[in-house]
């Protein structure tokens, strides 16, 4: 393959390198040797493995780049098809970060099992639940959310509720 | 001829950089059509990853000064983020109801605590999410990041809350002017700090007329989407021309009625698929009728007499998936109209004058975590603001 860097004139506008320390835009070259070397004006400004180069999210049209190795947001930008197209053939790995059909699969599957996880629990566990503890509940504790719910309803429906005639235990005892 | 002659003289001033929206509208479609359906298989869960696709969407294809912006969050993030949340706001409900039983006792409905409680956690996820959403935005390998205290920020925002009611809204612009001053000088663009400009009064200004117009158009319907896209809009202008971040100063020219089709598009889309849903019922319950072999009028009498259409258990499952259908539909339309499509207008309205000031901003921050989006917010471009 041609290990020569492509030609300046075009890659200078067509490839962008970020090194993750500063906002600085480097209009860089790129040189396909046995790893990548991103050099502007003939200076090697960081040398990639193949096999590190994953892709990031970037917009249509632009291959844009990271390396496992480098600064988590380093990047470089390559505008020009044929260029990224060339890169593309030499990194085996570069999709690997991307969420695939797998990610959502397993996505979907876990959902499911979270679904019906729940409905098991309401269906099965909060009865059993109930049955246990119902009889552990004082009668003072019940009686306490039958007053709250009787002021509840009285409120919400003013006057238009009979009065309902119990017993009510002294207030000390409660 | 001297190439040279044609081109415009140079100011001293230079030209304000300008922000561009290349997103294609078929995709975002598509993306937002497909995790509809993916929302439903996965009974809501894959909303955290719609929203994180949603998002790189509209970040990478927003380029400003000719870089496209990365939004490097994950789906994972945004759900243990809801988990953490859940883990707080369960207990605080559990508490609160035993809490209740004594409260209740003296005096019915002594719930406003809780509601005001409420409030205040969501004030602070406001900003937490904000600060999570900020660190996961990168434009030319630097990140915004985020300083402040959430609370702090909550107890701001809980005391002009106040001040709205005892005002009936009319302090409305001082409060966003305040609010956004403290996220502002807490936000970050690698080591360059932001900052709001913008003031109450600027704002007032420019939109008092609405709030007279707000009680009227209650009442009158057709006023109700001219008032409240109106009143976006004038607040995305003034909010965008108030941001700055050291020497760099944002400025928008949005019209005041530049987002009001969009209300209209949704009320069109939302009429159509509501007609939808009715005659989709409607063909579905008599197909429901003929095969069970009663005569039409029979049949639904014996659904009036059983007091509930629910008491039928195939005429349920017709409802039930009609409405499951309206409603991913409802929300694939607000999403393309109301952040797709909204967010392109807001965009291609903004110069950003003195750009040169973050040509080599050096990378500083944090990563911070996503607990602020764990709470349930409503599906609005402004849980999507960054800057």
């Amino acid at each position: 393959m041609n290990d020569a860097p492509a030609s300046d004139g075009v890659a200078a506008r067509a490839v962008f390198y970020f090194d993750g320390t500063s906002s600085r835009r480097h209009a860089v070259t790129i040189g396909f040797a046995d790893r990548l070397e991103i050099v502007e004006d003939g200076e090697t400004l960081a040398v990639w493995s193949y096999a590190d180069i994953r892709r990031a999210d970037g917009p249509t049209g632009t291959l844009r780049a990271t390396c496992l190795t480098a600064l988590p947001l380093a990047r470089l930008e390559i505008r020009d098809r044929a260029i990224a197209t060339d890169l593309i053939a030499r990194c085996a790995r570069l999709e690997e970060s991307a969420r695939g059909h797998r990610g959502v699969g397993a996505i979907v599957g876990w959902s499911l099992a979270a679904a019906i996880s729940i409905v098991l629990v309401v269906l099965y566990g909060v009865p059993l639940a109930a049955d246990r503890l119902a009889p552990l509940v004082p009668q003072a504790l019940e009686r306490r959310l039958g007053d709250v719910a009787d002021r509840q309803i009285r409120a919400l429906f003013g006057g238009k509720v009979a009065t309902i005639r119990r017993a009510r235990l002294p207030s000390s005892s409660l | 001829m001297n190439q040279m002659s044609s081109m415009p003289p140079s100011r001293p001033p230079a030209l304000p950089a300008l922000v561009s929206f290349s997103g294609d509208r078929g995709e975002f479609r598509r993306l937002v059509t497909r995790g509809a359906l993916l929302e439903l298989i996965t009974v809501g869960f894959y909303r955290f990853w719609l929203a994180t696709d949603i998002r790189r969407h509209l970040w990478s294809h927003t380029a400003i000064d000719g870089d496209a912006a990365e939004y490097s969050g994950r789906g994972k993030e945004l759900l243990i983020g809801f988990l953490v949340a859940l883990a707080i706001l369960v207990p605080v409900y559990l508490a609160y109801f035993l809490a209740g039983l004594e409260a209740e006792r003296v005096k019915a409905f002594a719930s406003f605590p809780l509601l005001a409680f409420l409030y205040l956690f969501g004030q602070f996820a406001i900003y937490r999410a904000r600060r999570y959403r900020l660190t996961r935005t990168v434009w030319r390998g630097v990140r915004f990041w985020m300083s402040g205290s959430g609370w702090a920020y909550a107890a701001r925002a809980v005391l002009w809350g106040l001040l709205m009611l005892l005002t009936l809204g009319l302090i409305l612009p001082w409060r966003e002017a305040a609010l956004e001053r403290y996220k502002m000088r807490h936000s970050y663009y690698g080591d360059l700090q932001g900052s709001f400009e913008g003031r109450g009064w600027e704002f007032f200004k420019r939109g008092w007329w609405l709030w007279l117009l707000a009680i009227p158009s209650i009442v009158v319907f057709p006023l109700a989407p001219f008032v409240y896209g109106a009143f976006k809009a004038v607040e995305w202008r003034w909010w965008l021309s108030g941001i700055r971040f050291g020497g760099v100063r944002l400025e928008s020219k949005l019209p005041h009625g530049a987002l009001i089709g969009l209300y209209w598009k949704v009320i069109g889309w939302n009429l159509l698929l509501a007609a939808a849903l009715v005659a989709y019922i409607g063909l579905g319950m008599s197909l429901l009728a003929s095969t069970s072999g009663i005569p039409f009028n029979e049949y639904f009498k014996q659904i009036a007499l059983s007091q509930s259409i629910m008491a039928s258990i195939p005429g349920f499952a017709v409802i039930s998936v009609g409405y499951l259908a309206f409603a991913l539909a409802l929300n694939v339309v607000m999403r393309i109209y109301l952040l797709r499509d909204m967010w392109a207008r807001v965009v291609s309205s903004t110069a950003i004058h003195g750009i040169e000031a973050a040509a080599n901003v050096a990378a500083k921050g944090e990563l911070a975590n996503a607990l602020g989006e764990g709470l349930p917010t409503d599906l609005t471009l402004r849980d999507f603001r960054v800057a």
